[in-house]
């Protein structure tokens, strides 16, 4: 366990921990372009430099090991002007995009520039090499090679994340620039994790362009509903409105999936439901729960469905609309097979909740094959659940068969339904999840819901003492 | 003494080569152990002559006695920097004596393969290379158990496709695994960690070209040619406008004016010496008057404030514009540089551009203190020295030719007055 | 039914003949919104006690919330009728957070500019207190006066009453040009109306009975009271910080501070009249100094870059973005910068935690003194002379309340 002095405070760290690392762990933030925690180090953005006493020469903190007795200093006049120095070289053939870069505000050009230069330019604009700009190379990403300082985290990622390198530094020298293979384009499944470990503006992401500056976004911790992983993530927001989502700060998770990372996308889409959805017409909320409540008690043998994707206090809202409705057709449990399927992060399990949705009914309910039986017999007529977890039930609907679905857009409602009710997701409303190891937590809400679109909770109540007022 | 040990006469041929007493050193070293061997190249202070000049000895014993599996011996034939052709006649006139040296090294660390890796454009070198080691196999020197003594070495010989700094240890090898040609994080340095993640020694031609006569006549010998500091003879490849230009070997040591009166005849066509790079383009730049006081080795050319390198020494001439110069060195860093680090990178293009404005006339006041500071930010910041190799040269012209530069920035050019190119 | 006290204790023991009158908030002499609650015999007052708070908008705490620059456009709204000092007096303690001075041109422009803030706030003093005390046409030949002020503000800075000028490190823009000549007319027009406004008061029977001998506070009580200003100097104690500690280029200037003795309004009066000829002095001689130059420091992490480079480099740029999204940073630390403002000491006490926003921003008001020395001046004398020497005290509700 190596112990050094940085700035003249001690630190002791593991074995092979870097100069960086030891400088983190003191509180001490080394500037940096190329180096990143969840990649193996390049070393040549030359901005992570600092002084070791007895060394001639400068040496990079992220790729120096720390070893005992060290003696560094990170705020040098030596190292000082080395940053200023690496500034300048990297300005001096960026491009004045400041104003249409989504990276703005939270650029690390920007922030280092102010926060160890400040130096006045020394090299005409009219001189800076043009490149290519505005490149879509693969479905959510846009490359501008004039912005790019070849930092290489890019290449780094496709090659040992991924493993799918697409991305390489084509040519040499002041010529070199970012590429990507012949016959290949950026669809890893991964890829905008680039936008958010690209230093500067060079990737960005074609969900968030142009659509709001960094400055103004609120961050609010949650959990991903992707699948069962359950990754941590952060939403960024503002006036209501999520634009992107992140792994949050400090996360197990160093990424997010692509899917994942824009299942808030749906929120406000354009076939968000904001009212109840019957026999392909819209229909106020009130006259939809009663609509809903009456087939449920019409029929004699009515159900209700769980959902691995519903949160643990709606699942309990829906196991107390069964007790409501007095029937024993329900079911809560759900098996899957889980564990990282990709060696990366997504589960083989689809569904966020898969453990949390057993907790409504621990005992009693049907397996899912029993339910399937009893509808395909004709036992059961009328089912409510939520429009994903419909996919359980196998086989064509029998006819006349009245299948109630909560969904959150229009896109959801599976065939066959005969009601949707509107409910608020979990950006909108809080909810428990179990993830795929057990670990449980609230997630959201971030924003509010569309107007007049509640809780699915609220909802189930009202359909339960809707129920009530007709009798079961 | 002026005894040629590498450039001898009429050796290239294998059969000559062995009448004159080839591959019996390696017979030698064979019988020797392989710690026996280090120990007498160690011994005999040799230093590495393709620039950097770390004893070899050691560099051999960097390699971990008890490493797993393969090692490599590699041979740095990419000789690409300005104004040095010393390999290229080395591989012309002795090529069985880098074999041989090969063979010897690879037996001291334990390596069965080595690689050559030769500049691309030495088509003409390398067919000749090829034969060489063909010939060499065939008369049992490489191959399996060579001389019977178990000890198995065979020599690959890989082409370089054009790049200058595909002559920098790592970047060579990662050229030779297929890689990207551009130098890696030193530690882990290659004698660790090199070719294919093994244990691996490059060596310059040259510096493996000397071995045989070591093993054959001695440490002891061998450490008392050349200078105490720098022993042993060196190829100097004198370019520029003197009578005999060329490529000389002389003992380490030799001073300047020597080379440049006795053996290269002087300067030609009654022209006077301006200055000199005794060290070829990377290195930085003697005043006439203090290359004519300076010894060729390590020591001397060091504490004059330059160094010996790969002892490609360049002649300028009065009437040459230093200027126009420095932009040449300046377009050749800039076009070669891998670009991975921003300070070479950007820097050497941003040098490249304030030299073209200065060399036409465009320069404005401020730009011979941004070139300088340009080159000084350059200076010891970046993974491998390419930087340095330009930031050096510029630093040691804008000191000793100021007046050159200011007047280019006041507006002069050279061009209009028929300053040319170098030849 | 629970109640709150009355703040007034004599209320409760008002006696025989005694009245408790409330004047404001909503009184055409309490201007500013200040409500004085005065126990009367008679005429005479027992006791007053002013109330505050009828214009508090949170100005400390909005400083919070945004940059420091950003504060600045809330500074004109402190003593709104001598904008150009508050923004000065803000602009300079953050300067001082910084360690950065502006260059000399910005120095004596703003010296220019926060004496013609002095001179509109004096016209405004007397000119209403002249109106309150019946004299009407006095008040429009001052209005007038300061009109040509006005106009010299909107010429530098595009507004007259919310200029806005400061910037931490410089100005918002340099003086148009033509801006000298314009200002020795309208320095002409403000002697010619001044003289008119001291032909009509400083010898006229009524306005001399209102004013001398009312509102007396002595020196001593003024000076415990931390009363500064024209109350502090007309009650015979000459503290000017102009003098005391000089700011800006005022160490270059030949003025005089006329100081009173008797401590009553129309040594206040007197005091004012002298101040803004001596106000147009300092004025005419720092045009006749003005250096070339530029007006902003020029450090990118001070101030907004020129717009010419702004476009022009990268560098320049993105400091721009960063000033304009995050503001400009002080180290973390403390400071308290004093100004002579109209009604006296003005100070600014700034903490910052080295972010681009203010911890917490204290203005130290030269009316608050003022107000609360009021029920002093007052006591004893008439209900009438209680108009007479709250016009007198000038207190401005966007100072004394923030």
């Amino acid at each position: 366990m190596p112990r050094l002095t940085i700035d003249g405070r001690p630190v002791e760290v593991k074995e092979g921990a870097t100069i960086l690392e030891a400088a983190g762990l003191l509180g001490i933030t080394i500037p940096r372009f190329c180096h990143h925690p969840a990649l193996p180090p390049a070393g040549s953005c030359r901005m992570c430099v600092v002084e070791i006493e007895g060394s001639p020469k400068l040496a990079t903190s992220c790729s120096t090991p720390a070893a005992e007795g060290m003696k560094v200093s990170t705020s040098s006049p030596a190292v000082k002007a080395a940053r200023r120095d690496v500034l300048e070289f990297l300005l001096l053939n960026h491009p004045l995009d400041c104003p249409i870069c989504d990276q703005a505000g939270e650029c690390s050009l920007q922030d280092y520039y102010m926060e160890h230069s400040c130096a006045k330019s020394r090299f005409p604009a009219e001189l800076k090499e043009p490149r290519q700009k505005r490149r879509l190379i693969g479905p959510h990403l846009v490359l501008d090679n004039e912005r790019c300082v070849l930092c290489t985290r890019c290449v780094r990622f496709c090659d040992e994340v991924t493993r799918t390198s697409e991305l390489f530094v084509s040519g040499r020298s002041d010529a070199s620039f970012i590429d990507i293979r012949e016959g290949k384009a950026l669809d890893n499944g991964y890829s905008l994790n680039l936008a958010d470990i690209c230093p500067v503006g060079a990737l960005t992401s074609r969900e968030f362009r142009f659509r709001q500056r960094a400055w103004f976004l609120e961050k609010t911790p949650v959990t991903c509903l992707g699948c069962a992983t359950g990754c941590r993530a952060e939403a960024h927001h503002a006036g209501g409105e999520i634009y992107r989502m992140v792994p949050a700060p400090g996360a197990e998770n160093a990424w997010l999936c692509d899917r994942g990372r824009l299942t808030y996308r749906p929120l406000r889409a354009g076939d968000r439901l904001k009212k109840g959805f019957i026999k392909n017409g819209y229909i106020d909320l009130e006259p939809a729960v009663r609509e809903a409540a009456a087939r449920l008690a019409g029929e004699p043998g009515a159900a209700v469905l769980g959902s691995p994707w519903l949160s643990v206090e709606d699942n309990a809202a829906l196991a107390a609309l069964a007790r409501a409705l007095g029937t024993g057709n329900y079911c809560f449990s759900f098996t899957a097979e889980s564990g990282i399927k990709d060696g990366i992060l997504v589960n083989k399990d689809p569904a966020p909740n898969t453990a949390g949705a057993a907790e409504a009914a621990p005992t009693g309910g049907l397996d899912l094959g029993e339910l399937n039986r009893r509808i395909a017999a004709g036992e059961i007529k009328a089912l409510i659940t939520e429009a994903r977890a419909a996919a359980f039930i196998k086989g064509r609907l029998p006819d006349g068969f009245k299948l109630i679905v909560f969904a959150t857009n229009r896109s959801e409602i599976p065939a066959g339904a005969y009601a949707t009710l509107p409910y608020a997701s979990y950006f909108e409303t809080p909810g428990t999840f179990v993830n795929y190891q057990g670990r449980r937590g609230v997630t959201g809400p971030v924003v509010p819901p569309p107007e007049g679109v509640p809780p699915l909770a609220e909802t189930a109540a009202a359909l339960a003492a809707a129920l009530k007022g007709d009798g079961a | 003494m002026n005894e040629r040990t590498l450039l001898r006469d009429n050796v290239a041929d294998i059969a000559a080569y062995f009448a004159a007493g080839g591959w019996r050193p390696l017979k030698k070293a064979l019988s020797m152990g392989r710690a026996a061997v280090i120990a007498e190249v160690t011994a005999s202070g040799l230093r590495g002559r393709g620039g950097a000049g770390f004893p070899t000895g050691r560099k051999w014993s960097f390699v971990p006695q008890d490493a797993q599996g393969p090692r490599y011996l590699v041979c740095n034939a990419d000789e690409g920097e300005p104004g040095a052709f010393k390999d290229r006649e080395l591989l012309r006139r002795n090529p069985q004596a880098v074999l041989e040296g090969m063979a010897i090294a690879g037996y001291a660390i334990g390596a069965s393969l080595g690689y050559i890796y030769i500049r691309g454009e030495f088509s003409a070198e390398a067919e000749f290379l090829t034969a060489a080691i063909t010939a060499a196999r065939a008369k049992g020197f490489l191959g399996a158990n060579i001389l019977g003594s178990g000890f198995d070495f065979d020599i690959h010989l890989h082409r370089g496709a054009g790049a200058y700094i595909c002559g920098e240890e790592t970047a060579l090898l990662s050229s030779i695994e297929g890689l990207r040609g551009q130098p890696r994080l030193k530690p882990p340095f290659p004698a660790v960690k090199g070719l294919f993640g093994a244990p691996t020694v490059v060596n310059n031609a040259e510096t493996l070209a000397a071995v045989p006569s070591i093993l054959e006549r001695g440490a002891a010998w061998y450490a008392s040619t050349g200078s105490p500091d720098s022993p042993g003879t060196k190829l100097f490849c004198v370019s520029g406008a003197v009578n005999r230009p060329g490529v000389y070997e002389l003992p380490l040591g030799v001073p300047f004016r020597e080379l440049l009166e006795t053996h290269c005849g002087g300067m030609k066509d009654g022209r006077k010496l301006k200055a000199v790079l005794p060290g070829g383009a990377s290195s930085p730049a003697l005043t006439a008057a203090e290359a004519m006081a300076v010894n060729m080795d390590y020591a001397s050319l060091a504490a004059a404030g330059s160094m010996l390198g790969s002892g490609a020494v360049i002649v300028i001439e009065e009437g040459r514009c230093m200027v126009e110069l420095l932009g040449v060195l300046a377009r050749f860093y800039r076009h070669e540089s891998c670009g991975q680090c921003a300070p070479c990178r950007e820097g050497c293009a941003w040098a490249d551009k304030l030299l073209a404005g200065l060399e036409a006339g465009r320069g404005r006041p401020s730009d011979v203190e941004t070139l300088r500071s340009c080159a000084a930010a350059m200076t010891g910041r970046t993974i491998c020295p390419l930087a340095d190799s330009l930031a050096l040269p510029a630093l040691s012209f804008i000191s000793k030719f100021r007046a050159e530069f200011d007047a280019h920035a006041a507006g002069r050019t050279c061009r209009a007055a028929g300053g040319g190119r170098l030849a | 039914m629970n109640r709150a006290p009355a703040k007034n204790w004599d209320i409760e023991d008002l006696g025989e003949g005694r009245l408790a009158l409330n004047m404001g908030p909503s009184h055409p002499a309490m201007h500013g919104i200040v409500r004085l609650l005065v126990t009367l015999e008679g005429e005479r007052v027992v006791s007053a006690d002013p109330e505050i708070g009828y214009l508090h908008r949170g100005f400390e705490k909005t400083c919070e919330n945004v940059t420091w620059n950003q504060c600045i456009p809330y500074t004109d709204r402190l003593n709104y009728v001598s904008p150009f000092i508050n923004n000065a007096g803000f602009a300079l303690a953050v300067e001082k957070l910084l360690g950065v001075e502006p260059p000399a041109r910005c120095q004596y422009i703003r010296v220019l500019m926060s004496e013609i803030s002095r001179v509109t706030d004096h016209l405004t003093c007397i000119g209403a207190s002249a109106m309150e005390l019946g004299a009407f046409t006095v008040y429009f030949y001052l209005i007038n006066a300061r009109e040509a002020m006005y106009r010299l503000g909107d010429l530098a800075c595009g507004a007259r009453v919310t200029p806005a000028y400061a910037r931490v490190g410089g100005l918002a823009n340099d003086l148009p040009p033509g801006f000298a000549a314009e200002a020795a007319a309208a320095f002409k027009a403000v002697r010619e109306n001044l003289a008119d406004a001291d032909r009509l008061l400083t010898r006229n029977r009524i306005f001399h009975d209102r004013l001398r001998g009312t509102g007396t506070l002595t020196k001593e009580d003024a000076v415990a009271m931390s009363v500064t200003g024209p109350a502090l100097r007309a009650a015979g104690m000459p503290f000017d910080v102009r003098k005391a500690s000089p700011y800006l280029v005022y160490d270059r200037f030949d003025f005089d501070v006329p100081v009173g003795s008797n401590g009553d309004n129309y040594d206040r009066y007197l005091v004012r009249m002298e101040e803004i000829r001596q106000s147009l002095r300092i004025a005419e001689q720092a045009l006749a100094q003005l250096p070339g130059g530029p007006v902003n420091h020029p450090s990118y992490a001070v101030i907004l870059p020129p717009k010419a480079e702004t476009h022009g480099c990268i560098e320049a740029l993105m400091a721009h973005f960063k000033l304009t999204v995050d503001g400009v940073k002080p180290p973390a630390g403390e400071v308290y910068q004093a100004v002579e403002g109209a009604n006296g000491e003005l100070g600014f006490y700034l903490v910052s935690d080295g972010t681009g926003r203010p911890w917490r921003v204290r203005v130290r008001p030269p009316s608050l003194p003022l107000t609360a020395a009021l029920p002093a001046m007052v006591k004893g004398g008439y209900i009438a002379d209680v108009v007479a020497t709250f016009g007198q005290i000038n207190m401005i509700g966007g100072e004394l309340e923030r």
